[in-house]
Order: C-alpha cells, then sequence, then structure tokens
C-alpha cells in the first residue's frame, strides 16, 4: 500500500475505481459520513479520515450515533450557539471528532477553548484569511500550557509533541497540507498537492497511477524543498526566529513581531514550558 | 596529526570582496598539474610509510577546488591508490569550497576519496559574495543554495564559515537566526574579517565591534544552546572555560609549529594558508623536500620560543593562557612584523569573555537566589572584569540595568573587610566606578560610606549583580590561589595586587567601654569564636592558654558576641561591641590571638601581630604575611582540610572528632611561645 495518503470527494464512481490506497474522503455533511466511509472500506481502502467541509456553523450540523466509530474533520466556519451544541455534548464527546474553525476571529479561538475543555477535539485553522495572533496565541498557551484536564486543541499539540529544535517542522499535515503525507484528488481522478491548488486546478497529475512514493514525484520533491527559496532570496522569514516552525507559512508580507514571529516565538517559548512540564511530571 | 592545507588551485569563480586570492601575484600555475599531484601523494605515503603511528589531514582548499572537476579528484583518488596502498586509511580527507559547483559526480569521488563532511562559507548580505566578476550575489545564493541541498541529499554533513564585515554588525541576530535555521543541526563559525587592501576598507571591523557582535548573540546562543547548531567561538569557550576540556583552533592551540603546512598549485610548501599570503615562512618545495623536513624545518623554532616567551611577556599573568597561547603567530606578524608578540585578537577574545562570556555562564546571585548561603559557597558566579570596561556603545548599555551593578555580598565580616579593601583598589585604579550595595544589616555596618557603594536598597529586578563568591574563582581554586586576589580577580583587577584592607569610616571607640576595661602592660585580644565551629579551638584548651598567659603585666580579653562560651580567666567583652566598635577596639591591643576569622582580618587592617590558629582552613589563602600561622596536622580524611569548594553542608556542623579536632592538636606551648616573641 502507498503511503501516501490520498484525499479524495465522495464519488461513488471514483472511489470504486481505487483500491489499495489510504483515502480521506470529503463530504459536505455528516450525514454522508457513514455511507462514504462504507465505500472507501468497500473498495479495499483504508480510511484515514472522512473530512466534513461545511459552510455552516457547528451547531447547524446533526451528528448521529453512527458516526461514532469514524474519524472526522468537522471543517466549519465557525462554532454557532452553544446552547445548540449543549445537549449534543455527550455524543460529541464520545465520537472521534475534531472541529477545525478559522481562528480570524477572537470568537473562533475562544469557541475552541470551551469545546475542548468540555472534551471535544478542535482545531485552529491558521493562515486561512485574516488571523488574530492575540487570540491566537492565548489559545496555544490555554492547550498546551493549561493543568485542568481538556481535549488536544491542534495544531499545537501536534506541534507540541514534534518539535525538534535541530529541525524544521512541517505540521500542515495536520490540515491535510503535507505533500509529503496527502495528496488531493479530484472528482476525474486528478491530483493536486495541496486543497488549495486543487481548487486552482494546479495538478501535478492526471491519475494516481502517475504517482509512486512521494520521494519519486519530482513535484512533490521540489514542493518539499520549496522553503529554500527564502534562502536563496534572502527573505526576512529566513531569519526568522519562528522560522523553524513556521517556514514562511504566512509570506508574503513579512514577519511581524506582533503577528506571525512574535506567535511563532512565543509558541516555541510554550513547548519548551510544555515539555519542562512534562518532565517534571506534572 | 599534521595537516597539509592542500590548494590545487587558487583559481576562484567567485570573486568575494574580502578574499585576495584571485588577486595574488604568482609565477607558478594557477592549477597543481598531474605531476605534481601524484608528487604530493607519494610524499605522503613517503611520509606515513615512515611514521607507522602518524595520520595525515589533508584539507582540499582553494581558491575553489571544486573547480577542478570531478575527473581530477578520480586523478587524485587513482595517485591516492597507486602509491599510497598501505597507507591510505591514514589519510583523512576534507575540503572547503563554496559549493557552487558541487554535483553528484564530484559527490561520489569525494565519498571514495573518504570526504564526509564539506566546510563552506556563506553571506546572506547582498553583493559581499558573488559569481565572476561581476560579483553576482543572485546568481552566488542560487548555486550555493542548489549545491547545499545535493550535499544534504547526498548524506554529506555540512559546516559554514561565516566572516563577519561591517555590515553584518547593523543586525548580528539576524545573520545568527539566518545561519541556525539554513543549518538547525549542523555547526558555523564566525571569523571576523581579515583586510587585504584598501579597496575593501569598508568592511573593516574593530576588535571591538567584533566582541560586541559575538556579545549579542551569545546570550541568545547559551539561553537554548542545545536548540541551536554548534556555533563557533562559543561551543570551544565553552568546552574550555566550563568543562575544562580543550578544543582549540589552529590559531590558539599553540601547538601549530610542527604541525601544519600549505601546499601550492607549484608545489611549494609553506606554514599555512596566512604565511603563504604573506610570503613568511617558506619550506622550499615537495620536489626537494620530504614532508618530513617540511615539519621540522628550522623557521618553525621561533614558533615554539614564542610558546615560551609570551607568558614570560605580554600574556604573563593571564587566565586565558591555556585557551588562546597569544593567538595566531601569523596575526602577530600581520600586526607587529613580528612572530613573538600576542595578537590584536588576543584582547578581542579575552574582552567577550570577560564582557559577555562569564556573566552570562555565571549568573550572579539574584538569579540564585533560593540556594542557601552555605551552598553558594560551592557555586561558581563570578563575573570578572566584565564591568570595567567602558561601555560606549548603545547595544550594550541596553543589556544592562540602568540603575549600575549590584553587589550582594556573601561569607562573614572578614570577606566583607576583603571586598571593603578589593573596593578601594578598584576606586584607585578606575575612578568612575560605583557600585550598589543590597541592603543587608550585616554588611551596611562595614560598607556604609565606602566611596565605591553609590547607594545601599534593594535592588529593581532585572538588576544586574557582581557575584563575590570568589569560593569558586579559578584564581582561587589553583594552587597558591588567594582569597583576596581571587575577590580581586572578580573585580577585574589584575593580579597580583598588595591585600590591603579598608574600611570607610573612621575608627569608633565607646569612651565608656574604653574607660571600663582593665588596661596592663601589655594586652592580648582573644578571639575564639568563627561562624564555623570546625574553625575554633575548644574552649578548654584557650582556658589553659590563658593560665600560662596570665600574669599581673599582661591583660587577657575575649572578643565576640554574647551567646558564645566564655573562656575563664579572660576579660569578657562578649556583646559589648558593634561590628565597627570591634573592628575599632582591635587597634588598642599589643596581639591577638585568634581563629581563622573576622578578627584575624581585623588584626591584619590595623597592623597588630596576631597569632592566628588554623585547623581545617589554609593560611596560605587567607592568612596575611604579617601575622604567626599556627597549622594543626590534619588527621582526618580531609588532607587539605574539611572545609572548602563543595562542602558547604559542613561549614557549620561540629568535627565529629571531639578531641582529635585539629585544631585541639596545636599545642599551646607554641602559641604562648610565639606570642612572647611578639610581645617581649
Amino acid at each position: 500500500m502507498n503511503s501516501l495518503k490520498i484525499i479524495c470527494p465522495n464519488n461513488k464512481r471514483l472511489l470504486k475505481g481505487l483500491s489499495g490506497y489510504r483515502l480521506a474522503v470529503r463530504v459536505k455533511d455528516p450525514a454522508q459520513a457513514v455511507e462514504a466511509a462504507a465505500l472507501v472500506r468497500d473498495s479495499g481502502n483504508d480510511l484515514v479520515r472522512v473530512i466534513v467541509d461545511s459552510e455552516k456553523p457547528f451547531d447547524q450540523l446533526t451528528f448521529l450515533e453512527d458516526q461514532k466509530p469514524l474519524p472526522l474533520a468537522v471543517i466549519t466556519p465557525s462554532m454557532g450557539r452553544f446552547r445548540h451544541l449543549a445537549k449534543g455534548l455527550n455524543l460529541l464527546r464520545e465520537m472521534n471528532l475534531c472541529l477545525y474553525l478559522p481562528c480570524g476571529s477572537p470568537e473562533n479561538s475562544t469557541a475552541l477553548k470551551i469545546l475542548s475543555s468540555l472534551g471535544v477535539k478542535g482545531c485552529a485553522l491558521i493562515g486561512r484569511g485574516p488571523t488574530d495572533w492575540e487570540a491566537l496565541t492565548d489559545l496555544m498557551t490555554y492547550a498546551l500550557l493549561e493543568r485542568v484536564p481538556h481535549a488536544a486543541i491542534e495544531p499545537f499539540a501536534f506541534i507540541a509533541a514534534h518539535y525538534d529544535p535541530l529541525s524544521t517542522l512541517n505540521w500542515k499535515e495536520v490540515y491535510f497540507d503535507d505533500p509529503a503525507q496527502f495528496l488531493h484528488m479530484d472528482s476525474k481522478g486528478r491530483i493536486a498537492l495541496t486543497a488549495a491548488e486543487l481548487g486552482q486546478r494546479r495538478f501535478i497529475a492526471r491519475s494516481i497511477d502517475e504517482i509512486g512514493g512521494a520521494a519519486d514525484v519530482p513535484a512533490i520533491r521540489e514542493r518539499l524543498q520549496e522553503w529554500r527559496g527564502y534562502f536563496v532570496k534572502n527573505h526576512p522569514c529566513a531569519s526568522c526566529n519562528g522560522w523553524k516552525v513556521c517556514l514562511g507559512t504566512f509570506s508574503p508580507p513579512p514577519p511581524k513581531e506582533n503577528g506571525c514571529a512574535g506567535f511563532f516565538r512565543e509558541m516555541i517559548e510554550v513547548i519548551r514550558q510544555y515539555r519542562a512540564q512534562k518532565a517534571g511530571g506534572e | 596529526m599534521p595537516t597539509v592545507i592542500f590548494k590545487p588551485t587558487e583559481s576562484c569563480n567567485a570573486r568575494c570582496l574580502y578574499c585576495d586570492v584571485v588577486h595574488k601575484k604568482r609565477s607558478g600555475p594557477r592549477t597543481m598539474p598531474l605531476k605534481t599531484l601524484e608528487l604530493f601523494f607519494w610524499r605522503l605515503n613517503e611520509f606515513l610509510a615512515a611514521h607507522p603511528k602518524e595520520q595525515m589531514e589533508l584539507v582540499w582548499h582553494g581558491g575553489e577546488p571544486l573547480l577542478l572537476g570531478p575527473d581530477y579528484f578520480r586523478q587524485a583518488l587513482r595517485f591516492q591508490q597507486g602509491h599510497c596502498p598501505e597507507t591510505a586509511d591514514r589519510i583523512r580527507h576534507s575540503i572547503q569550497s563554496n559549493l557552487t559547483l558541487f554535483s553528484r559526480e564530484l559527490a561520489e569521488v569525494l565519498r571514495q576519496l573518504g570526504v564526509d563532511s564539506i566546510g563552506t562559507s556563506y553571506e546572506p548580505i547582498p553583493n559581499i559574495r558573488g559569481l565572476g566578476l561581476k560579483r553576482d550575489w543572485a546568481d552566488y545564493n542560487r548555486r550555493f543554495m542548489k549545491g547545499l541541498r545535493l550535499v544534504e541529499e547526498e548524506g554529506f554533513n555540512w559546516g559554514v564559515i561565516y566572516v563577519v564585515t561591517k555590515p553584518a554588525l547593523k543586525n548580528p541576530l539576524k545573520i545568527f537566526h539566518f545561519l541556525s535555521n539554513l543549518s538547525p543541526k549542523g555547526s558555523f563559525m564566525f571569523n571576523p574579517v581579515i583586510i587585504y587592501g584598501h579597496r575593501t576598507e569598508h568592511l573593516r571591523i574593530t576588535a571591538r565591534e567584533y566582541t560586541d557582535f559575538l556579545g549579542t548573540i551569545f546570550p541568545v546562543w547559551w539561553r537554548n544552546r542545545e536548540e541551536y547548531p554548534q556555533i563557533e567561538p562559543f561551543f570551544s569557550l565553552t568546552q574550555n572555560l566550563l568543562e575544562k576540556s580543550r578544543s582549540l583552533m589552529c590559531s590558539d592551540s599553540g601547538r601549530c609549529a610542527h604541525s601544519h603546512l600549505n601546499l601550492l598549485p607549484d608545489g611549494s610548501l609553506s606554514h599555512c594558508g596566512r604565511s603563504a599570503d604573506w610570503d613568511l615562512l617558506n619550506y622550499g618545495t615537495i620536489f626537494e623536500k620530504t614532508f618530513d623536513q617540511a615539519l621540522k624545518d628550522p623557521q618553525r623554532k621561533i614558533l615554539l620560543k614564542r610558546n615560551v616567551l609570551l607568558p614570560r611577556r605580554e600574556c604573563k599573568g593571564c587566565r586565558f593562557w591555556d585557551i588562546c597561547h597569544g593567538g595566531c603567530p601569523l596575526d602577530a606578524w600581520s600586526a607587529t612584523g613580528s612572530f613573538l608578540h600576542k595578537t590584536e585578537w588576543c584582547d578581542l577574545k579575552k574582552d567577550f569573555i570577560e564582557i559577555y562570556f562569564e556573566p552570562t555562564v555565571h549568573p550572579g546571585p539574584a538569579e540564585k537566589k533560593d540556594s542557601p548561603p552555605a551552598q553558594q559557597k560551592g557555586l561558581g558566579h563570578h563575573r570578572p572584569a566584565a564591568f570595567l570596561h567602558t561601555r560606549s556603545d548603545n547595544q550594550q548599555k541596553s543589556q544592562k540595568s540602568e540603575d549600575g551593578l549590584w553587589i550582594n555580598p556573601i561569607g562573614g565580616l572578614g570577606d566583607t573587610l576583603m571586598i571593603s579593601g578589593v573596593l578601594k583598589q578598584v576606586l584607585e585604579n578606575y575612578p568612575s566606578r560605583r557600585f550598589n550595595l543590597v541592603e543587608r544589616t550585616k554588611y551596611r555596618a562595614i560598607l556604609e560610606g565606602h566611596p565605591a557603594i553609590e547607594k545601599i536598597g534593594s535592588p529593581a529586578p532585572g538588576a544586574e549583580f557582581l557575584s563575590t563568591n570568589y569560593w569558586d574563582c579559578e584564581a582561587y581554586r589553583l594552587p597558591g590561589g588567594r582569597a583576596y586576589q581571587a575577590l580581586a580577580s572578580l573585580f577585574g583587577l589584575e593580579q597580583p595586587v598588595e591585600e590591603r584592607l579598608y574600611v570607610p569610616w573612621a575608627y569608633e571607640d565607646d569612651p565608656l567601654l574604653m574607660r571600663s576595661i582593665p588596661w596592663k602592660g601589655r594586652n592580648i585580644l582573644l578571639s575564639q569564636s568563627s561562624d564555623s565551629p570546625r574553625k575554633q579551638m575548644g574552649i578548654r584548651r584557650w582556658e589553659a592558654l590563658v593560665e600560662r598567659l596570665a600574669d599581673k603585666e599582661t591583660g587577657i580579653f575575649q572578643v565576640g558576641r554574647m551567646p558564645e562560651d566564655y573562656i575563664r580567666g579572660a576579660y569578657s567583652l562578649l556583646g559589648l561591641t558593634n561590628p565597627r566598635q570591634l573592628i575599632s577596639l582591635v587597634r588598642h591591643f599589643d596581639a591577638v590571638v585568634t581563629s581563622d576569622n573576622f578578627i584575624m582580618h581585623a588584626a591584619h587592617l590595623h597592623g597588630v601581630p596576631a597569632v592566628v590558629l588554623w585547623g581545617p582552613t589554609d593560611h596560605r589563602i587567607y592568612g596575611y604575611a604579617d601575622q604567626v600561622h599556627l597549622s594543626a596536622k590534619r588527621k582526618c580524611e580531609f588532607s587539605d582540610g574539611c572545609i572548602g569548594p563543595g562542602r558547604g553542608d559542613i561549614y557549620q556542623t561540629v568535627c565529629p572528632r571531639g578531641p582529635e579536632h585539629c585544631l585541639e592538636t596545636i599545642p599551646l606551648k607554641a602559641i604562648s611561645t610565639a606570642l612572647r616573641k611578639i610581645l617581649y
């Protein structure tokens, strides 16, 4: 089985044509999740995730008992009203679900914090539109240093677990956007490196058959080395002390002290504290 | 291991502003002919065969050695295989390249030669390094990064030299982060630019500028050094100064005399790259000289002579000799025209260590506030000359507290008398220096009014401290180290200093007390007490001493604090004096018999003769030459004395040996005899 994971639409004909892959399937509504998952598995593929990409607020989505075993990534623009969610909290807690919210507003950061405190895993979508760095910093600090039990908040938990100061970290796999891990497929089977490029119809292959391992595909290799361009150009990001975690994700514009640079620098500091806490057995 | 800096070509595809290689006038070939290359490997084998235990390091250098192309390296490999069949495994190849020409083909042959690590250099600041006559910076960067990627993909390690020029001084941390980000687990080295001609004068930096450049980066690196690459000179200094392991570059090792050789394309041999550049220390050519002959060339003797002369002259007393050796002899020649001087970079290194390194790695007591005082004796926080330098630049000012430098003394009142003396000497040497004293009753009594003390109070958060913990100072721990000298070193005074004690106030006599003391013809002061019970002789023996000394003409008086044991037979002044009065009182006596304590120092302050009883501590460290020292024989497990660095936990405990406590073994006769010699 290919180590690359493919994210594909919930397309019956497409999924039936794929076999022996590790697939994440994209749906618009949780109601489609069970059927899509069954389709993936029935075609002889491993199900990596069901990605629910909805334009509705989270509170408008309906989750049912039969979705409990499914690995769900739910992307919504906002949480919606908490009182609508309150009655379904027990079910949400029992589900293998992660809620993705964009972090352009303090409200979404607060929402992730609230849901985390109630045991629902969340993920801050950083870099999708404007970012409220202040609120994001609070959220990150809460996610990593708060001692009261709470569910993980990504990408902070992932970064804290994988950050190696003597290396660089590409944590976009949390967003399914790391070409070393994920490729994106459209309904015709064409392959793009990221979800954004899929939307822009920038394909690197006409079908998955053209793709071997990540190391065999020049486009993937080049993408993975793209960071070197910042050094060639002497871009300000290359001299930023948040670089090892950011890798220029937010450029242009150049890193700002009260923006991405300050955030990632603080994050590295928080990770040090987080690890010190863990090492201390706390 | 001998090292050959092998320059098979002096051609280069780059025109880096500060590099002289392409401008050099030469009569011979720019690239080494294959016949000479073959002879080189023949000579290598000749040397290694004659020295079966030796290895030879061969550093491919240039020019740009990769300009030679893969075929040249393959030919070198063939020569090695052909001429060195038995010795090739003792040839260690490494290479210094700008990487702009690196290719998979070259990677293969370099690997076959045994190269596993590549040294390079890089400059993110535009228009300093560049390819071709136009010094194309952008193209250089593109090719360098491409080469670097290949180097990593091919599994080579790499390290980068960064040459610090004037433009780099604008933002040292930017350079640091750039290089750290580019090579998170690699290594890089900062070198100051060496200017060869006037055309690059605008790149020149002063030693002080370089010190400050390093000093801006060092605290950032030090704080999270396990998260940053191995950076020189920081890493080596850490090893050399803190871990006491020796890791010295050729310029600092003092050992290049018999180890280095430089080989140019025309086969000429010189000492090193610099000597070849400056036409010095030429050892002939490989056509007529063996490596053995070149490595034993008589011209090298001057480098050995330098190692003997410098510690007696310019480097005399320098505490960094072991890690510097006067620096690179070629640098010395460049600045003075003679090898027999230290280099201008010596002062740079010293400044960097004292201004930036030591204050950073040895935080003051404020940062160690949780440590109990007894344990602090075993901890090392010293901040030497660091703060005695004039701080002229804003950058450095911004790193220091606006409030000035604070002293938070530790130790007893005797230590405070020494601090007071040292402070006085600091003021004499540096009239503008002032310190703040942390408000503590014990020390205020002695130091209040000191001309070197600006104010006494509470330091603000983040205030800068100068530690007075001399116990962990090298000048104290080394054989022959003296407490006063060590303390002076912490304040940046050059040793040896005169050991003068000082109090900043007029002596105070309590008239009532003075009238009540039954003075006699000869008056002896006894001071039995000490902060450490281990430094005290038992009270019974003091009483026996009094019995021996007592006569009608001799008054015997005891001083100390109220709760201390009374020596029967002595006139007790216990608890009747405050510290100032006690210090003042000592001067009225004809002789003092004392333990190693505050009164011992006070006697020296007044020049009053003293017999000092030494047990676990050493008069060679604390005592004064004008005193009589009676040292007990130590028969316990602490042959060097039970009190000292790292043993703070027993300082305030009683010796478990009871009547066999070392101080109990000093013969009373010896004490009384010594006293009589003083008094009669």
